[in-house]
């Protein structure tokens, strides 16, 4: 069998004596769709740093695409193919939308700083393939319309689909949506399941985060369960679902 | 507000027309620019067009590092004063030529700006200022110090000047310098903000976590516009050095970076064509208006106090404000 695109093996993150992961591994295959849910300070949102290398792990390895990127920074690991959305969104306040996206779809790993002072030689300040993937993922979430505003004049949940967009615009093996449909209409929600699905046949996986059950268990193929830092329940969603610990993390006990 | 819809995603490639427009300003200001040492003949008012040129060398840049980097730096006139004694010294002292003084002066400042830097790059607001600050200082109290090498207060004097086929360049002669030397310096700067790498600056001041997802190297990123901005601050003071001649430690000090920022603010924090005006009002305040002249410090503190109270973003916010009025909505 093929290694899976993403693995985790007994990750563990602890902030000053306070555990957040606790010994958490589970694998996304290739062109998976995977849920990871829990209760809130279940450690969701520190795994997804914990795999982007905005932090890293106090123990436990990360494999990406059969290598080993447990020490690797944020930005080597972006342009290793793994994007992410952020739960507070996090745009760029003072750029247009299509700013937005263009930044995450530009190629950010070569210096052509001669270029870029000069603009010599027929020199395109956006190149075309960025600005196409920008555009592209702009319409994928609907979002093509709101192309030339400031961020800071759209909706919340206008914003976290932008934000969404930039993560697809970087054209990832990995995305890793942070609450993405959190704040969304009804409408913008039918955008996100369209770009999901659309992603997902293109081949690329998604870890997503998600508070909204229905939506986890629409999408998603298989869920992963935390609760205080654990990984409590994983399988098929409605296997989770009907998991007795899963329902007493998010009830309690009787 | 910019309609929605197709039509101002024109943004995204920007129109040919856009361009030419911005050629055309840029030549048109060249040659304007170029006509003044024919016109004017007295050697003081030459004196402070290059002046004034190599100020706006040092508030575009200061404006790169502070308002499109979003990094906090009081080290400017430090490295303005680097880029200024090290070509003097070599070539008054050593005998090196004026000309190679500007490609090692510039080297050492680069190297300088790196070392301090790659500590000084992952302090962020106040800690920076504070740190750049101390720099400056530092500098200062240097050049004041190390009489062998600066020669103190007293100095570096009777630079050599720069030659270009026998001929010294001095005063007219030397105002074409100046001007490349500005010319150059905008060019670079509004080239590179039109660049994925400029978009990399602004992605890393707005938000550093977002853009580090998105590919960027951020501490890659600062570093880069910290030491830009240091080696256009040394070559700025390459251009001061080989017009005046003669130096002393009175270029380097603080006060004239806090200057500079009051003329970046002045002229509005991240808009470069605002910042051009502020330095242009503040370098020629004194020479034209006398009252300003003679209590110079107290005038520009109570400009910058109107300025932060009724026009915070500076003379460039009320540029485009004034643009919005005249210009149909969804053009940026």
């Amino acid at each position: 069998m093929s290694e899976p695109l993403l693995s985790l093996r007994n990750l563990s993150k602890r902030f000053s004596g306070v555990v957040a992961v606790d010994d958490v591994g589970f694998d996304v295959a290739g062109g998976e769709v995977c849920g990871l849910i829990g209760p809130n300070g279940a450690g969701k949102t520190t795994v997804f740093n914990l795999i982007a290398g905005a932090i890293p792990p106090s123990a436990g390895t990360i494999r990406f695409n059969g290598r080993d990127v447990t020490a690797l920074r944020s930005h080597d690991i972006a342009r290793l193919g793994v994007a992410r959305s952020f739960q507070r969104v996090a745009l760029f306040d003072s750029m247009t939308v299509e700013d937005n996206v263009l930044v995450a779809a530009e190629d950010h790993g070569r210096r052509r700083l001669w270029s870029a002072v000069t603009h010599l030689g027929g020199y395109q300040s956006r190149s075309r393939a960025a600005v196409l993937r920008a555009r592209d993922a702009l319409e994928l979430m609907g979002a093509a319309a709101l192309a030339g505003q400031r961020v800071e004049s759209l909706s919340f949940g206008q914003q976290r689909l932008v934000g969404t967009a930039r993560a697809l615009a970087a054209g990832p093996r990995l995305l890793l949506l942070d609450e993405p449909a959190a704040g969304l209409s009804a409408a913008e929600l039918d955008s996100l399941r369209g770009a999901i699905a659309r992603v997902r046949s293109a081949g690329t996986s998604i870890l997503l985060v998600e508070h909204n059950v229905e939506f986890v268990m629409s999408v998603c193929d298989r869920v992963v369960a935390m609760n205080f830092g654990r990984k409590i329940a994983e399988g098929p969603a409605d296997a989770v679902r009907q998991d007795p610990a899963v329902i007493e993390a998010y009830l309690g006990t009787r | 507000m910019p309609p929605s819809g197709a039509g101002s995603s024109a943004g995204f490639v920007g129109p040919e027309s856009a361009l030419l427009r911005r050629r055309a300003a840029w030549l048109g200001g060249i040659a304007v620019l170029l006509l003044v040492p024919v016109l004017v003949r007295q050697p003081y008012h030459i004196t402070i067009c290059v002046n004034l040129f190599i100020t706006i060398m040092l508030t575009l840049s200061m404006n790169f590092v502070v308002g499109f980097s979003g990094q906090w730096s009081f080290a400017h006139a430090a490295f303005f004063g680097a880029g200024a004694y090290i070509p003097a010294i070599l070539s008054t002292k050593l005998g090196v030529s004026p000309w190679l003084g500007f490609p090692i002066g510039v080297a050492c400042v680069v190297g300088a700006a790196m070392l301090i830097g790659i500590p000084i790059v992952r302090l962020r607001g106040y800690y920076l200022a504070v740190c750049t600050l101390a720099l400056g200082f530092l500098t200062e109290v240097f050049v004041r110090q190390a009489t062998d090498i600066t020669g103190g207060g007293y100095g570096i004097q009777r630079i050599p000047p720069l030659e270009l086929f026998g001929t010294p360049l001095r005063g007219a002669a030397y105002y074409p310098i100046a001007l490349a030397g500005v010319v150059l310096t905008g060019l670079l700067l509004s080239n590179l903000m039109r660049s994925p790498l400029g978009h990399a600056i602004i992605a890393t001041r707005d938000n550093p976590e977002a853009a580090s997802a998105a590919g960027i190297d951020v501490a890659g990123v600062r570093l880069f516009a910290f030491v830009l901005a240091a080696a256009l601050a040394g070559s700025a003071g390459w251009i001061h050095a080989f017009y005046y001649l003669g130096l002393d430690g009175s270029i380097l000090t603080t006060d004239r970076a806090f200057l500079w920022m009051f003329m970046v603010f002045i002229g509005g924090l991240g808009r470069p064509a605002g910042v051009v005006l502020g330095t242009v009002f503040l370098v020629l305040a004194p020479e034209l208006l006398g009252f300003f002249a003679q209590n110079q410090v107290l005038w520009v503190g109570i400009l910058m106090l109107a300025v932060a109270l009724f026009a915070p973003r500076g003379f460039g916010g009320l540029l485009d404000a004034a643009m919005l009025r005249f210009r149909p909505a969804g053009r940026s």
